[in-house]
């Protein structure tokens, strides 16, 4: 694989000779795609150059399917913005490279992205940092100008009035298309969700779709050195980030803390000030049991690939498995209702 | 027993070969990531070794209690759906096997899906989403067993 990682590279940097991969490893994480780093070498017109890689390669299957086009464009579109994210090389669409569609991006090295390594007690004293500039990122993503950047791979942007029937839609669809066996639960949280819409946001905004620990660098002194994972992203509510990042499932000190590091309210007030959003706590508790939802069909998607034999990652045989405290979690919102959303910590 | 080591015996000596030898012998991220998440696996498998057709046979009881309480909460607005859950309620479990029970849980699963919009009705009839959310809640917990 490494030459013909090599070979692809020399069809793409300008004036590079003799290119040379090596350390070429596959990593865990991104568990919709294939995650490959590698450094690579080549002579070029100035001299000896070196640089580490990240590459994204689409699976046989996986969590989710999604669109890899998408995903580059906006790593692509951000470059040069506010948002800390690994800049985009190449997208590679053809089959005759690595048999697969994949796109090759930045490393950024020196830093973690796993969650158990933010949970680890050394990385207690970094906690509140991290937690400040998720979600001071976080209110920097939903106020980007996105009708000046190049997203138009995104598709047309929803009116603020159809971004929760939207999503809603979206995900009911991939529930019925995955599941393995009748879900109640589910259908009673659709069934829910269809009857009480929430007020639409005041503007559309760029929706990462995946914002939570796990999903950006971080160093040692606690600087988030690039948001990961944007293959969900889309135009939407910007509220559906913020709720997507407080659910239990990434709750993962199970200490109710947002992602491992911040109550609840801290989150929010953080949150409110970075963007100048409004959390309207039935708003947020609509969105969170979405959250909930669109965790269940993402399980979903990752069993049925597994019960079905198109992938043997093991962890599409774990994620099947996590329904029931999914489910628990859902009826526990389903039952609180909407005032429960703002301050439940 | 008639042969040792035991299902659960064997599982268990697996996953701990895994997580105690395999896994921090493996320098590859990748492969230590999958060899972590097989131990995972299998200690769930453990959990459920010995109680995966009770398991089953509990939720499908449960199930058709639901059902039948439910049939009698729709009688006026839905008899279709209230006779088929009263005759779903009055069935039995024909053996204990797992290829049985499964199947007769999605039979019943489903049917309670079917219950879903008249709970959440405006006009829903009183108690049915409450006796909907008490008893899938109580699926769930018994479900965790096994789960991860």
């Amino acid at each position: 694989m490494e030459a013909r990682i090599g070979a692809f590279l020399a069809t793409q940097i300008a004036g590079a000779r003799d290119v040379r991969v090596t350390a070429l490893r596959r990593i865990p994480g991104g568990a919709s795609r294939e995650t490959w780093s590698f450094d690579a070498a080549w002579e070029g017109d100035a001299g000896p150059r070196q640089q580490g890689y990240i590459l994204r390669r689409d699976p046989d299957a996986g969590l989710l399917e999604s669109d890899r086009g998408a995903e580059y464009a906006v790593y692509r579109a951000l470059e040069g913005s506010s948002i800390p994210a690994p800049r985009a090389y190449w997208l590679e669409l053809d089959g005759r490279w690595l048999d697969r569609p994949f796109f090759v991006m930045e490393r950024i090295d020196h830093c973690f992205a796993a969650p158990a390594a933010l949970m680890a007690p050394a990385m207690h004293r970094i906690h509140d940092e991290v937690g400040r500039q998720k979600m001071a990122i976080l209110g920097a993503i939903h106020q980007l100008d996105w009708r000046r950047l190049d997203l138009s791979a995104l598709g047309t942007a929803p009116e603020p009035a159809q971004c929760a029937a939207t999503e809603l839609e979206k995900w009911r669809s991939v529930v019925h298309k995955e599941e393995l066996e009748p879900q109640p639960v589910l259908e009673l949280a659709l069934a829910w969700l269809g009857t009480h819409l929430p007020p639409p946001p005041r503007a559309v905004a760029l929706v990462h779709g995946d914002y939570r620990t796990g999903n950006f660098l971080f160093d040692r002194h606690g600087t988030i050195r690039g948001v990961l994972d944007w293959e969900m992203a889309h135009f939407g509510d910007p509220l559906e980030d913020l709720a997507w990042a407080s659910i239990k499932q990434w709750q993962y000190a199970r200490d109710g803390k947002v992602g491992g590091l911040l109550t609840r309210r801290e989150a929010i007030r953080l949150y409110r000030a970075a963007s100048g959003i409004e959390v309207e706590p039935a708003a947020f508790h609509w969105w969170e049991l979405l959250g909930n939802v669109k965790m269940a069909a993402i399980d979903l998607t990752g069993a049925r690939s597994f019960v079905e034999g198109r992938t043997r990652e093991v962890l599409m045989a774990i994620v099947g498995r996590m329904l029931p405290s999914l489910e628990v979690e859902i009826i526990h919102l389903l039952r609180s209702g909407p005032q429960a959303g703002e301050v439940r910590d | 027993m008639a042969l040792r080591p035991a299902p659960d015996e064997i599982i268990r000596g697996v996953q701990h070969s895994l997580a105690a030898q395999i896994v921090p012998a493996l320098p590859a991220p990748y492969a230590a990531a999958q060899a972590g998440y097989a131990s995972h696996v299998l200690s769930a498998l453990l959990a459920l070794s010995d109680g995966a057709a009770q398991q089953l046979v509990d939720d499908n009881a449960a199930l058709r209690a639901l059902l039948a309480h439910a049939a009698t909460l729709v009688d006026g607005c839905a008899a279709g759906l209230a006779a088929a859950g009263r005759q779903a309620a009055a069935e039995q479990d024909a053996d204990v096997r797992l290829s049985t029970l499964a199947p007769a849980n999605d039979r019943l699963r489903a049917l309670v899906s079917r219950f879903v919009p008249l709970a959440v009705a405006p006009d829903a009839p009183a108690g049915l989403l409450t006796l909907l959310l008490d008893a899938l809640e109580t699926s769930a917990q018994r479900r965790l067993v096994g789960a991860l």
